[in-house]
């Protein structure tokens, strides 16, 4: 096990570089540099700027001299944030897009859990078309969509809470920005969930179980909720990801300096420094939270050995 | 303004006295609110506090109330003095010599000359890499282009310390509009021991030091930045506000709801589709914004392809419907242009084109007949690419431009949408593709500089020597008015640009309680000084 798990961690080296490598070049490949404006800089100004940043060195020179620094713990300078280095630009966003990505975990797994499982249970009835029906709709509905619509009913109209900010993650301010995270997931956690409850139930050891005479909640608890774990599990360790590291859309409608938003606008800014440090940490937690959930595979279903 | 002019007539060394006197930014018997505090939106985050890495307004406008230069603006764009008292010239108008107030920076050591001296090196020197150094070019301070280029060293820029409160600036030759450039923001000082102390970090709110009305408390980037009141501010005494929170909200629809929700004192962009209900709903929250000086325009390839036919470009030109462009499309208070320059630019006196008078109906017509003699016909229709970048407005205003081509002259021209640093990059552009100015100052230089042959901006490659030289000539001329109106004029006469409009008087919401926030500044340049929140 624990040769395994230091396996994986040292092939996550070489796989990390190769994603530097290739989010590296594709940014260079991109047509447009950092410095290119709505109004062009003199050729001479442009150059002295470049020549800061080493964008006048051949692409691998720039790449060895990224890596270099990236090894000292330096993620190099903002283009677009000439005041902050990439570090503390991650450092004051971060914490931002956890905060939101962790509540609204929290919120979604086990309601989805739960709406998924009592959906399950009534299969066919009308609670159970009335939660999917709901459950569709939180789907279909994206977050740019609710998020003006919480805002328009919540801030404007009744003037309860905030319709941005972040004021250093006071409560008040992050209601609606995780509300508005959590309901799609809680409706895409409840469908993984019915559909893997439906079929554990229709197994034969459920049948003898129930012929056995046990209760329905001792029956869930013991013998059906471990085995429909298993698609929910593969599901949130990518899920739990994207949601830490950050949603653009959340980020630029409520204003809270997220992390979502300087990988978007890095991209648009050709921000290089910005947009290979998000790729990596991005990078590195998928990896280790693929880790996570292959770990966590052994403790739910014994039967699967790594 | 015409200082230089009366400086030259009195052939000597003639000193502009203050014309203000400090006063309090509000009317007397006004009852301030306890708590002086607002909160406005910047309109995106800024690249750098950093007057040296500044390149666009969202900055600049930070940068007014953080720093103060030699001089700043009033409300209607007059120079007014800043950290110089006064000022004057020599003789032939090259050596400018300005004499500073005794004020502080706000960490309270003193401001003297030689902080002017060591900011305006920095500006230059190639080793700040600001991206816009060529802002102390333009006056053609001596060396000024050298030592952005490397060929000199940043001390041998035309600069001098007197003594303490006397700085001197000497330029190559003499450049008429000198005094309205020492207001723009690039050019105030900096300080120097916190800069060399704490290196590209300086700017951070626990480092930096200001000489302006406020200084940063509080920097979040995507999420606010805070300003306080500066305690050493030579003027503090007539500042009101304690506190400006700057939130950089991009989208105008974010920014409408916070300030609905009460969040935000200012909205200055409303999305077209809410605009007119809003400000009927709320008719005590309507103010007005006068005129900047910006406008869209778009370049013709003048060298290659079927625009280097003048018959083709005027037809382009004539066949577009302004008036639908701005009072249907854009609903942005926009007025139709038919020429480069904004009338109201300073000393400039307008050139009338004689399409800009026929109606539109004429204008079509004459379109087609230019374009028919031109050799293109239903047959033989005219064929453009244009080139636009993926802005909404962008795309929008392209599309109509489009339509109106192919109704009125049959023209086939293909759109081509380009992310914007795929547009801004872009060596060539196609026969047509977006353009547009915003004045760094207020003289027609500054956009008719644009056009003269290969000129750093001059996408439409427009090369005409009479325009060069009249150009040229401007540039010591005590006034060159009439020199920008024949240059205009052959411009237009050679449709090099395709006008379209220029901004125009616009309305915006305010929280009633906000006074002193006029926006009548020509250049935009507003000051939060002069600012105050009344009592509710």
């Amino acid at each position: 096990m624990l040769l395994y798990v230091l396996r994986r961690l040292l092939i996550a080296v070489p796989t990390l570089l190769f994603i530097a490598l290739v989010s590296f070049w594709l940014m260079h490949i991109a047509p447009g540099g950092p410095f290119d404006m709505e109004r062009p800089m003199p050729e001479v100004v442009k150059a002295n700027i470049e020549a800061k940043y080493h964008l006048n060195e051949p692409f691998l020179t720039q790449f060895f001299i990224y890596v270099r620094d990236f090894l000292q713990g330096d993620l190099g300078p903002s283009f677009v944030y000439q005041d902050f280095t990439v570090t503390q630009l991650v450092a004051q966003s971060w914490p931002v897009s956890a905060t939101l990505g962790v509540l609204s975990f929290c919120i979604s797994v086990p309601l989805g859990m739960l709406l998924g499982t009592v959906a399950a249970l009534n299969r066919n009835s009308r609670l159970d078309y009335f939660l999917m029906s709901l459950s569709m709709t939180g789907v279909v509905i994206p977050a740019f969509v609710l998020a003006p619509v919480l805002v328009t009913i919540f801030s404007i109209q009744l003037g309860w809470l905030p319709a941005g900010g972040w004021e250093g993650g006071k409560p008040i301010f992050l209601i609606l920005p995780v509300l508005s995270l959590a309901i799609g997931s809680i409706a895409s956690i409840a469908r993984v969930m019915r559909g893997a409850m439906i079929e554990t139930l229709n197994q034969p050891y459920i049948r003898t179980a129930r012929a056995k005479g046990l209760s329905t909640s001792y029956l869930l608890f013991h013998h059906a909720l471990r085995p429909s774990l298993i698609p929910v599990v593969a599901m949130l360790g990518p899920a739990f990801v994207a949601v830490v590291t950050g949603s653009v859309i959340i980020d630029i409608f409520f204003g809270t300096g997220g992390m979502g938003q300087h990988f978007v606008s890095g991209a648009l800014n050709r921000d290089y420094g910005l947009v290979m440090g998000i790729t990596l940490i991005v990078a590195s937690l998928t990896i280790f939270f693929n880790l996570v959930v292959d770990l966590l595979y052994t403790i739910i279903d014994p039967r699967i050995r790594i | 303004m015409k200082i230089s002019k009366r400086l030259m007539l009195g052939a000597m060394v003639c000193t502009v006295l203050a014309s203000n006197v400090p006063a309090k930014p509000y009317p007397p018997g006004t009852q301030l609110a306890p708590k002086q505090e607002i909160t406005l939106n910047n309109g995106a985050e800024v690249t750098s506090i950093d007057p040296a890495k500044q390149a666009a307004e969202p900055a600049f406008n930070l940068g007014r109330d953080l720093f103060e230069g030699l001089a700043v603006q009033d409300k209607e764009g007059k120079t007014l003095p800043g950290i110089a008292k006064s000022w004057s010239a020599n003789d032939d108008n090259t050596v400018y010599t300005f004499k500073l107030r005794r004020s502080k920076w706000s960490n309270g050591d003193p401001l003297t000359a030689h902080d002017f001296v060591y900011s305006w090196r920095r500006l230059l020197n190639p080793e700040t890499a600001s991206p816009y150094a060529w802002f102390a070019a333009i006056p053609r301070i001596k060396n000024s282009a050298k030592i952005m280029k490397g060929e000199a060293g940043p001390e041998t820029l035309g600069v001098r310390a007197v003594d303490d409160v006397t700085f001197e600036v000497t330029l190559e030759q003499p450049v008429p509009f000198f005094l309205k450039l020492i207001t723009h923001p690039v050019l105030v000082p900096v300080h120097q021991e916190t800069i060399e102390k704490y290196g590209n970090a300086w700017t951070q709110p626990e480092n930096i030091v200001t000489n302006g009305a406020f200084t940063v408390s509080e920097w979040k980037v995507n999420e606010k930045m805070v300003l306080k009141r500066n305690p050493y501010y030579w003027d503090k005494n007539n500042v009101v506000l304690e506190r400006i929170t700057w939130l950089p909200i991009g989208d105008a629809n974010v920014a409408l709801n916070r300030y609905l929700a009460g969040e935000i004192d200012q909205a200055l962009s409303i999305p077209s589709a809410q605009k007119k209900s809003l400000l009927k709903k709320y008719p005590d929250e309507v103010a007005d914004a006068s005129a900047s000086l910006g406008s869209i325009f778009y370049y013709m390839n003048t060298q290659q392809g079927p625009t280097k036919d003048v018959r083709v470009r005027k037809a382009l030109s004539y066949a577009i419907n302004r008036d639908i462009m701005t009072k249907a499309i854009l609903q942005n208070g926009g007025i139709p242009m038919y020429t480069l320059v904004p009338p109201q630019t300073d000393g400039f006196k307008p050139f009338t084109p004689e399409y800009a008078t026929w109606s539109q109906k004429q204008r079509n017509e004459e379109a087609r007949k230019l374009l028919a003699e031109a050799g293109y016909n239903q047959s033989n229709p005219l064929k453009l690419t244009f080139t636009v970048p993926t802005f909404s407005v962008d795309v929008k205003m392209a599309t109509a431009m489009v339509g109106m081509w192919k109704s009125v002259l049959g023209a086939r021209v293909e759109i081509k949408q380009l992310e914007p640093k795929v547009f801004y990059a872009l060596k060539e552009p196609g026969d047509i593709h977006r353009g547009g100015w915003t004045a760094d100052y207020n003289e027609a230089s500054t956009w008719l500089d644009i056009f003269v042959t290969d000129g750093e901006y001059n996408d439409s490659k427009y090369r005409n020597p009479d325009y060069d030289q009249l150009m040229t000539s401007s540039k010591t001329m005590n006034d060159p008015a009439e020199a920008y109106r024949q240059a205009e004029t052959l411009l237009i006469e050679d449709m090099a640009i395709i006008p379209v409009y220029r901004r125009g008087n616009d309305q915006y919401l305010i929280k009633p309680y906000i006074g002193g926030y006029e926006r009548t500044n020509p250049e935009a340049a507003y000051y939060r000084k002069n600012v105050y929140v009344k009592a509710r």
